[in-house]
C-alpha cells in the first residue's frame, strides 16, 4: 500500500503543478523587454550655438547658428534665413566623427571646441573663431523611454492602413517588410486613394530616422531633402512637428505612439503615426506603425 | 516404546505369582470317581493342617515412566502419527490466509478515503479526448481530474467546406470566397469535479466542478482556409499575412486588424469574456473507481458556465487583436457581405452571455471509459 500511496502523491503532485502552470500562463505571447545601449556619439552629444556678432561661419552664404551634435552622429547644421522673406531657417544634416576633442563633419570641416569658443576650419581650409554657448546634452536615464528612443533608427517594416473616402469605416492595409515608397505608392492608387501625379513619393525611401535627447526628430532619405523637426512625448502620447519637410506619408505634424519589444530577438521601436491624406474632396485618414532597428 | 515395555513387564509380574499359585495349589485333573474305605476304622490320623501358603505380596504398582517427546524416536516409533500434526499445521496457516484474504477482499470491496485509483480516457463533445483520474472519497464521494487534448487532427477532422461566403471588395481586388473550409478546434484544459453519490456502491452521481483551469480565456477555435481565393485575387503574392484589413469601431474607440497567416489561413479564437474559469454541473452514471469491476465506463450529461464569449483575429504578425464588436460593422456600403447582419446580432448576443442552447450555459457529453489501478 505504501508504493500505491506514493504514486497517488506523484499523481497528485502532477495535476497540483498543472494547475498552478494553468494560473500563471500567460495567453498572449510573452513579449520580453527591449533593452538598449548607450548610442555610440552619447558623450560627445552637445548642442553650441553661436553667439558672436561679429564673426560668423557660412556655409553657401547662410551663416550658421546652431550646431547640435547628437547622440546618433549626425550633425544638425541651423542656418539662418537668407532673407526675411524666407518662411523657415535651412538645416543641414550631415554625418561626423569626433575624436580627441575635435568634430569632423562630413562634407564641411572640422570644429573644436576651446573655452568657449568655436574653432571652426573648413574643407577649404578657411579657419575661424566664434564665440558660442555650449549646452551639454543631457543624458537620459537608462531604461527610459527617452533612453531608448534616442538615436537613430532603420526600418524592419512599415505598415499602412487607410480608411475613409470611398474606404468607408472599414479600413485595409498592408505591411511592407521592404518597404519601397514606389510600391507604397502604387498600392494606395490601387486602393483608390488619390495621391496626386506629382507627388514623388519614389524620392521619399527613409534611410533613417532620429530622435535626440534635445528634442529633435529628423527622417533622412535616400534621394531627398531631410525632415526635420521637433518631438515630445506629453501623457505618454507622442508628437511630433515638422520644421521643414513632410508629405502624404510623413505630415507636416502629427501624434503617434512609441514602444518598445524583442521582436524575432531584436530589439525594436514600434512607432505609430497617425496622419491624413488629403487630395481635394478625398479624405483619408492613414496609420503608419514603423518598425524600427536602432542603427 | 518404554510403555509398552512397561506393560509387557507388568503382564508378566501379574502373570507369575498366578503361576506360581497353581502350583502349589495343584488340584488333580481327574478326581477318582470310587474311594475304597478300610472295615476298620482306624481314627483317622488328622493329618497336620497344611500351613497355609504365605500369602505372595501384590506385585508393587508399576508407575509407567514419563512420555519424552522425541521425534525420532516417535518417528522411528510412528509416521502416521507425524503426518497428522503437519496436515493440522498445514490446515492452520492455510487458515490464516484465507483469513487475511477475506480481509483484504472485504476492504478492496470498499470505498474507503483514497484507498483505490482508477484512471482512464474521455471523449467530450465540448472539450474533445482526454484523460482522467479519480479517488473515492468513501462511498458518497469522489474526486475526479480531467486533462483534455482536443481532438487531434489525426483522429478527427473538425471541418466543414461552406460552398459560397459571396464576394467581397478586398484591398482594390474582387475575393471570392468559394469553396471555404472551416476548421474547429478544441484547446487542451485541466479539469476538476467532485462527484456525489447517492448510493455508498452505486452509480449514479451528481458532478460539480471547474472547467478551464487551464486554458484560461481560449474556449474554441477556429481557421477558415481562404488561400485559393486569394491567389486568385493576388497572384504576385508570395506572403499573405501582408494582406489586413482594419475593423474600426470609431464609438467604442477600438479597432482589430485581421489577417491571415502565411498561408492564407485566417485564424480566429473564441475566448470566454469574463473570467476563464467555468464553473459545471453535470448527473452521470458510472465510477472511475468501480469496485466491482477493474474495467468501468462513465457517461455523464452536463452544462457549464459561459459568462459571454468574444471573437478575436490576429494581424499580419499572428498578434492576437481586439475582439469584434457589433460597432465594427456598421457601415455596410464599405464592406457587403451577406451576413454581417447575423454576424453584427451574433457578436451582441454572444458578448451578453446569450449563447445558443441555454442562455449562459453550454452542454456537456463526456463518455469515459477507465480501469481500477488498485
Amino acid at each position: 500500500m505504501k508504493l500505491y500511496s506514493k504514486i497517488l502523491l506523484v499523481a497528485v503532485a502532477t495535476v497540483s503543478a498543472l494547475a498552478m502552470v494553468s494560473c500563471n500562463k500567460d495567453n498572449g505571447k510573452d513579449e520580453a523587454e527591449a533593452t538598449f545601449e548607450a548610442p555610440e556619439y552619447a558623450d560627445a552629444a552637445k548642442t553650441v550655438t553661436i553667439t558672436d556678432s561679429q564673426n560668423a561661419v557660412s556655409i553657401d552664404g547662410q551663416e550658421v547658428s546652431e550646431f547640435e551634435f547628437t547622440e546618433s552622429g549626425y550633425a544638425v547644421i541651423t542656418l539662418n534665413k537668407k532673407t526675411k522673406a524666407d518662411s523657415e531657417n535651412g538645416v543641414i544634416i550631415a554625418p561626423y566623427t569626433y575624436s580627441n576633442g575635435v568634430y569632423t563633419i562630413e562634407g564641411f570641416g572640422t570644429i573644436k571646441i576651446e573655452n568657449g569658443k568655436l574653432v571652426v576650419t573648413t574643407n577649404s581650409g578657411n579657419t575661424v573663431t566664434v564665440t558660442a554657448t555650449v549646452s551639454e546634452s543631457t543624458t537620459p536615464s537608462e531604461g527610459s523611454t527617452e533612453w531608448n528612443l534616442c538615436r537613430a533608427w532603420t526600418l524592419v517594416d512599415f505598415k499602412i492602413s487607410v480608411k475613409g473616402g470611398s474606404l468607408g469605416s472599414t479600413g485595409v492595409g498592408k505591411l511592407f517588410t521592404n518597404p519601397k515608397m514606389s510600391v507604397i505608392k502604387a498600392w494606395l492608387v490601387e486602393q483608390k486613394v488619390n495621391i496626386p501625379e506629382d507627388v514623388v513619393l519614389e524620392n521619399y525611401d527613409v534611410v533613417d530616422i532620429n530622435f535626440t535627447s534635445n528634442g529633435t526628430f529628423f527622417i533622412n532619405f535616400s534621394k531627398a531633402d531631410p525632415f526635420v523637426g521637433a518631438w515630445d512625448i506629453k501623457s505618454n502620447s507622442f508628437h511630433y512637428e515638422l520644421s521643414s519637410g513632410g508629405n502624404y506619408i510623413f505630415n507636416g505634424s502629427a501624434d503617434g505612439n512609441i514602444s518598445f519589444k524583442k521582436e524575432n530577438n531584436i530589439d525594436v521601436c514600434v512607432f505609430t503615426v497617425n496622419g491624413e491624406i488629403v487630395n481635394g474632396n478625398d479624405k483619408y485618414t492613414s496609420e503608419i506603425v514603423l518598425t524600427m532597428k536602432a542603427k | 516404546m518404554k510403555k509398552l515395555s512397561s506393560a509387557l513387564v507388568a503382564a508378566c509380574l501379574l502373570l507369575i505369582p498366578a503361576a506360581v499359585q497353581a502350583q502349589e495349589y495343584d488340584v488333580p485333573q481327574n478326581p477318582p470317581t470310587t474311594v475304597v474305605v478300610p472295615e476298620t476304622v482306624e481314627p483317622v490320623t488328622v493329618a497336620e493342617p497344611v500351613a497355609a501358603p504365605e500369602p505372595v505380596a501384590a506385585p508393587e504398582p508399576v508407575v509407567a515412566p514419563e512420555p519424552v517427546v522425541e521425534v525420532e524416536e516417535v518417528q522411528a516409533v510412528s509416521e502416521p502419527k507425524v503426518k497428522e500434526k503437519k496436515v493440522k499445521e498445514k490446515k492452520v496457516k492455510e487458515k490464516k490466509e484465507k483469513v487475511v484474504k477475506e480481509k483484504k477482499s472485504k476492504k478492496e470491496k470498499t470505498y474507503g478515503l483514497v484507498n483505490h485509483l482508477g484512471v482512464g480516457v474521455t471523449g467530450g463533445v465540448m472539450d474533445g479526448l482526454g484523460v482522467t483520474a479519480a479517488v473515492p472519497l468513501g462511498g458518497h464521494f469522489q474526486v475526479r481530474g480531467t486533462y483534455s487534448v482536443g481532438i487531434p487532427d489525426n483522429i478527427y477532422n473538425l471541418s466543414y467546406t461552406i460552398p459560397d461566403m459571396g464576394s467581397y471588395e478586398v484591398q482594390g481586388r474582387t475575393v471570392q470566397l468559394k469553396d471555404i473550409t472551416v476548421k474547429g478546434t478544441i484547446p487542451s484544459d485541466l479539469s476538476a469535479y467532485l462527484d456525489f453519490y447517492l448510493s455508498k456502491k452505486g452509480n449514479f452521481h451528481i458532478t460539480v466542478g471547474l472547467n478551464g483551469l487551464m486554458s484560461g480565456d481560449n474556449y474554441l477555435g477556429a481557421s477558415a482556409d481562404i488561400s485559393k481565393p486569394l491567389k486568385q485575387a493576388f497572384p504576385e503574392e508570395d506572403d499573405y499575412s501582408t494582406l489586413f484589413i482594419q475593423f474600426n469601431d470609431d464609438a467604442a474607440g477600438v479597432k482589430a486588424e485581421i489577417a491571415p497567416d502565411k498561408d492564407g489561413i485566417i485564424n480566429l479564437d473564441v475566448k470566454t469574456a469574463a473570467t476563464s474559469i467555468r464553473p459545471y454541473f453535470g448527473i452521470g452514471w458510472g465510477r472511475v473507481c468501480n469496485i466491482r469491476s477493474w474495467l468501468s465506463m462513465n457517461l455523464e450529461f452536463g452544462l457549464q458556465k459561459v459568462d459571454g464569449i468574444r471573437i478575436v483575429g490576429y494581424d499580419s504578425k499572428g498578434e492576437q487583436q481586439h475582439h469584434f464588436t457589433s460597432g465594427m460593422f456598421d457601415n455596410k456600403d464599405s464592406f457587403e457581405a451577406p451576413v454581417i447582419g447575423k454576424v453584427e446580432n451574433f457578436l451582441d448576443k454572444a458578448a451578453a452571455g446569450e449563447l445558443p442552447y441555454i442562455k449562459g450555459f453550454m452542454p456537456v457529453v463526456r463518455l469515459g471509459i477507465q480501469i481500477r489501478l488498485f
